[in-house]
């Protein structure tokens, strides 16, 4: 619901709204702005999921904002995982400069787990749980946007366990092509219940059809649900917020929340992965 | 407690034995009465009443047209003036006291051809009040606006120290304070959300008010409530000679206002609305998401008045306003202010004026939402019940003695939740609060010598938080440590404050002054908005276990002169330093919208703001305005944010400047202009980027250690007015207006995103909401 209300009340009603509908004189324009630097700073990224896989973590290092993109791995890291039934490991530096892999603990429903990163002298360590139970996904549907007849949007349908704490991670895929927009819920307003969820992505408006904020007739539409732990969901929560609101002057950014101590940015995220996949009619 | 009312009642009753001497002194005697517009009866609050035969005699009409001079008997020359008006005087032999009203003829529009009287710019200069200025509506009704929609609060902002929170927002910011911290009062009654349609329009039609008074600092002791500044905005009365209708029709609303006797010369009303129509438009769409939508606002204004005799007088005042935001039958916002206010001046003696106030204002919102079995309502609101006793004690013409008390009982249920049965979404509790705002306060204006001005004052404020409720306590890092239920009727928690207010002003001679003053001010009720824009749904808080009061220290100081013949122009130039405590702010990534539970996100810090402010103002003959410039800083200082060091507050902009100007060319046509130029306001852009989650993600450094590109405008208008025909009634004129002529594009945001040509590159959008907006409004009157 936060998130309903966020996108209706700010994205679309407030600037947009009477922006477009009384003077329609908006406009936009690139621009060069003089933007302060930093150094480079570590970045996390750790998902250990229950598919029988082993723990994927990905180092790399920030850059500054008007440099191209390319964020500089980090090698020779020391990366430990640990699971509360005593298994302890140590990751290996795949082919791939940056991407560690670890070799037998898997991710277990209600299983939790320590993940410690070491490089240049400092140490990161994140706590993530992979939840239990795993709430079925239940339903992949579609609909078309009520604020459009041409919008077609995705529909997810779970139903809650009773008790708070539950929450969860949507990610839509077009024609195989991964949507930028996280979905991040969780059930303060929903606890117990059957939802029903329309995943709104942040554009949709461009006329280019490979636009993957857009849903045509014939797509190939995959949604993955994550069961995540709300410090997982408390780090794509603020991702999510930072990466929607730049739109309006409205909230002061500020980096995600991440779950690792000693300052990294990213996340450690043990979570389920159930995937649905339709043909959109 | 015990340890401050001791010393407010003692300087209490040392103030009125003050204030007893003079009258004791020597047989004298009380001329009083009213100041009053000759064609309409409206009050001339402000209009100067002096004795001509004894300098530096004279006082000022009060806000209710009121004035009283205590004068040894004698023969005089009485003189009343005010400006845009004839002066009218009256000879009188006087051996006791006596009732005199004046009625001055209006004299704005046969210019040149009666003696009009400039602003009290006397006045002006030996007052010890300072940072106040005054906006008079026939003086502003031609300034060019956005889409030609009159707008106090937007012309407010043009004048220095005061700065518009951002393109089409109705939010401002006073000497670096917060947008909350303006005590904006709609004949006494507070409005809580001044903003139509998200802030492009203020609440108030221009076609209701009278005047505006804005205190940005060292407010006199009988306001308080805010830190940063009192907007003082006062309906007009009504005709009480003859029925008078005047409408308009814009491009966004159309307005209607009636007027007229009830009993002449004795009672008047006045009813005013407003509706905007660009929903209609809407109808005219194909698509039928946009038919089904709705997108409006309007509001009334009433008021009515009536002498009950010659020493009661009633006023009832009454405002509702209304916004709608509809989209098809999936989602519906409405909001609106309603006040209401009745008032009963009397007059215990020719000395001793009185005015009873019972003040009611209600500012709620609702949100439905019907979507995938997700429906539910949410509604908020905050209201507030208000009685108000003034006093306004003249013992002499050297002398007025102000004092009163005020009980505000406020009642603030923050958003919550109710859902249909079956509806995915769960209800929430309604956490509604209540609080008792208390102040009591004196306030003594002195002549100490002719040239020499003081007015002191003390203001005793208190506020209650009120049971029934349940309030937590939080550990540093927000989380709820105990929570505990209180019943209704119980004290949960009292503070007491002192504000003291100190101005003192010495005219160096007949053309300048030189003033400085102190105030404290304690804000009570906090808005908590993490945004710049003011969005509806923005949630006032009171003073808990947890917020504190809000406190501001002001000290400045100014030169006053008057320059050119007659004293065409004035001069201001005024400094201040104001040092703020207890400011809130929130942990990084805080969401309000949905949050039930927003104490948790809060932060505390403090604040310093301080600036220099110039304005020169013409406000007589043919080419009227002013020009102002503002140099100023304000900052915040939280230990959560960037590691406890001063950064800028988001309504840090160093430089401001705005120049308005009207000329009346002949009696058909006037022009007029404003130009704004200012730096951007104080911003967060990134410091880096790095790549998370499948995207390339900006990275933040400092909290607003960036600005916006700087801000310039120019808006043009124009007014024809149709000659009148002799014999006939009916008026009418066209307004034209320019917003932006010179077609800049304003940056309103910047967002950072990926370049959609070259995907291993970022770039930074501007958004600018207007170029070049024409209007016209056609408006009549009879």
């Amino acid at each position: 619901m936060r998130q309903l209300l966020h996108k209706l009340s700010t994205k679309l009603l407030a600037p947009a709204a009477v922006a477009l509908l009384l003077a329609g004189t908006g406009c936009e324009k690139v621009v060069n702005l003089d933007l302060k630097t930093s150094t480079a700073q570590l970045v996390i990224e750790a998902n250990l999921v229950d598919d029988g896989l082993p723990c994927q973590v990905s180092l790399s290092m920030s850059t500054n904002y008007t440099d191209t993109n390319a964020f500089a791995p980090v090698s020779g890291a020391v990366i430990t995982l640990a699971d509360n039934a005593g298994g302890l490991e140590t990751l290996r530096e795949t082919a791939t400069p940056g991407q560690y892999v670890g070799a037998t603990i898997r991710g277990v429903s209600g299983h939790a787990y320590t993940l410690r990163v070491e490089t240049g002298g400092t140490a990161y360590v994140a706590v993530s749980t992979l939840p239990a139970p795993v709430v079925p996904f239940e339903k992949l549907s579609t609909q078309l946007s009520v604020l459009g007849t041409k919008n077609i949007q995705a529909v997810v349908d779970y139903t809650d366990p009773a008790g708070l704490g539950n929450s969860y991670v949507f990610r839509q895929y077009r024609n195989g092509r991964l949507n930028n927009t996280i979905f991040p819920q969780n059930d303060q307003f929903t606890d117990g219940n059957h939802v029903s969820l329309t995943l709104r992505t942040r554009g949709g408006g461009s006329d280019d059809p490979n636009d993957l904020n857009k849903l045509v007739s014939g797509d190939s539409l995959r949604v993955e649900m994550q069961n995540v732990d709300p410090g997982a969901y408390e780090y794509f929560r603020t991702l999510s917020l930072i990466l929607t609101t730049n739109a309006a002057p409205s909230t002061t950014p500020a980096n995600p929340k991440s779950n690792f101590s000693g300052g990294a940015l990213g996340y450690f995220n043990a979570h389920s992965r159930r995937v649905r996949t339709i043909k959109v009619p | 407690m015990q340890k401050h009312v001791y010393p407010f009642g003692l300087w209490l009753l040392v103030l009125l034995w003050l204030a007893q001497q003079p009258a004791l002194a020597q047989t004298r005697i009380t001329l009083s009465g009213t100041v009053q517009d000759a064609t309409s009866g409206e009050n001339l609050t402000g209009a100067t009443v002096r004795v001509r035969e004894l300098p530096g005699v004279g006082t000022g009409a009060n806000a209710y047209g009121f004035y009283t001079l205590t004068v040894p008997a004698g023969t005089y020359t009485l003189e009343a003036s005010f400006v845009g008006y004839a002066t009218q005087t009256r000879a009188l032999t006087a051996s006791a006291s006596q009732r005199l009203d004046f009625r001055l003829k209006p004299g704005g529009s046969e210019l040149n051809e009666v003696v009009v009287t400039g602003r009290s710019t006397d006045a002006t200069l030996s007052k010890a009040q300072m940072g106040v200025e005054t906006l008079d509506l026939r003086q502003i009704a031609k300034v060019p606006v956005l889409f030609g929609e009159k707008d106090v609060i937007k012309t407010l902002t043009l004048l220095p120290g005061i700065k518009s929170a951002g393109e089409g927002s109705s939010g401002f910011s006073v000497r670096g304070g917060a947008v909350d911290q303006n005590l904006i009062l709609l004949d006494e009654a507070p409005v809580y959300n001044a903003s139509h349609l998200l802030g492009f329009f203020s609440t108030f039609n221009s076609d209701a008010i009278k005047d505006l008074t804005v205190f940005k600092g060292g407010m006199p002791a009988q306001y308080g409530g805010r830190l940063s500044s009192v907007v003082d905005i006062k309906m007009k009365d009504g005709n009480n000679q003859q029925l008078h209708g005047s409408g308009g029709i814009g491009l966004i609303a159309s307005r209607l206002a009636l007027e007229g006797p009830i009993t002449k010369d004795k009672g008047s009303f006045l009813v005013t609305a407003r509706r905007t129509y660009a929903d209609l438009f809407l109808k005219l769409s194909k698509n039928e998401t946009t038919k089904n939508s709705s997108l409006y606002f309007y509001d009334v204004n009433a008021k009515a008045n009536y002498v009950l005799s010659d020493r009661n007088r009633l006023y009832f005042s009454a405002y509702l306003g209304r916004d709608a935001l509809g989209l098809a039958n999936t989602f519906g916002q409405y909001y609106g202010n309603k006040t209401a206010t009745l008032r009963l001046n009397h007059l215990f003696s020719d000395r001793v004026f009185s005015n009873t106030s019972l003040i009611f204002s209600k500012y709620d919102y609702e949100i439905d939402i019907t979507s995938n079995a997700q429906n539910f309502v949410i509604k908020s609101k905050i209201q507030d019940l208000n009685l108000k006793q003034d006093f306004e004690f003249t013992p002499s013409a050297t002398q007025t003695l102000r004092f009163g008390a005020q009980a505000i009982y406020h009642t603030i249920t923050p958003g919550y939740v109710t859902a249909d049965a079956g509806s995915s979404v769960n209800g929430t509790a309604d956490k509604t609060n209540y609080s008792l705002e208390t102040a009591a306060y004196v306030s003594h204006e002195w002549q100490a010598a002719p040239r020499l001005n003081f007015t002191t004052g003390l203001r005793l404020s208190g506020f209650s938080l009120l049971g029934p409720g349940t309030y937590s306590t939080y550990a540093t890092d927000g989380t709820v440590l105990a929570g505990t239920t209180y019943g209704k009727g119980e004290f949960l928690k009292t503070y007491v404050r002192l504000e003291p207010r100190f101005a003192a002003s010495f005219q160096l001679n007949e053309a300048s002054s030189l003033k400085a003053g102190y105030a404290r001010n304690v804000q009570n009720l906090h808005l908590l908005s993490n945004s710049s824009t003011s969005l509806p749904t923005d949630l006032y808080v009171p003073t808990t276990f947890n917020v504190k009061p809000e406190t501001s220290d002001q000290v400045s100081a100014g030169y006053y002169r008057t320059l050119g013949q007659d004293k065409t122009y004035s001069l201001t130039v005024e400094t201040y330093y104001k040092a703020l405590n207890n400011q809130i702010d929130y942990r990084d990534g805080t969401q309000l919208r949905g949050n039930f539970d927003v104490e948790a996100s809060l932060l505390y810090g403090i604040g310093r703001a301080y600036g220099i402010e110039f304005l020169v103002r013409k406000d007589v003959g043919r080419f009227t305005g002013w020009l102002g410039y503002t140099l100023s800083k304000s900052e915040r200082q939280f230990a959560e944010i960037n590691g406890g060091t001063w950064f800028n507050a988001r309504q840090d902009r160093p430089n401001d400047l705005s120049i308005v100007a009207i000329y009346q060319l002949n009696s058909k046509w006037s022009f007029s202009g404003t130009f704004l130029a200012s730096t951007g306001n104080a911003v967060t852009y990134p410091v880096g980027k790095y790549m998370v989650a499948g995207q390339v993600v900006s990275l933040y450094g400092q909290r607003n250690a960036d600005r916006l590109p700087g801000y310039r405008r120019l808006d043009l208008g124009a007014t024809y007015e149709k000659p009148h025909q002799e014999g006939h009634r009916f008026h009418s004129s066209w307004s034209f207006s320019v917003y932006n002529a010179l077609g800049r594009e304003n940056p309103y945001s910047i967002r950072f995103q990926a370049d959609p040509n070259d995907a291993t590159r970022t770039q930074a959008v501007q958004t600018a909401l207007f170029r070049t907006i024409p209007s016209a409004t056609y408006n009549f009157s009879f």
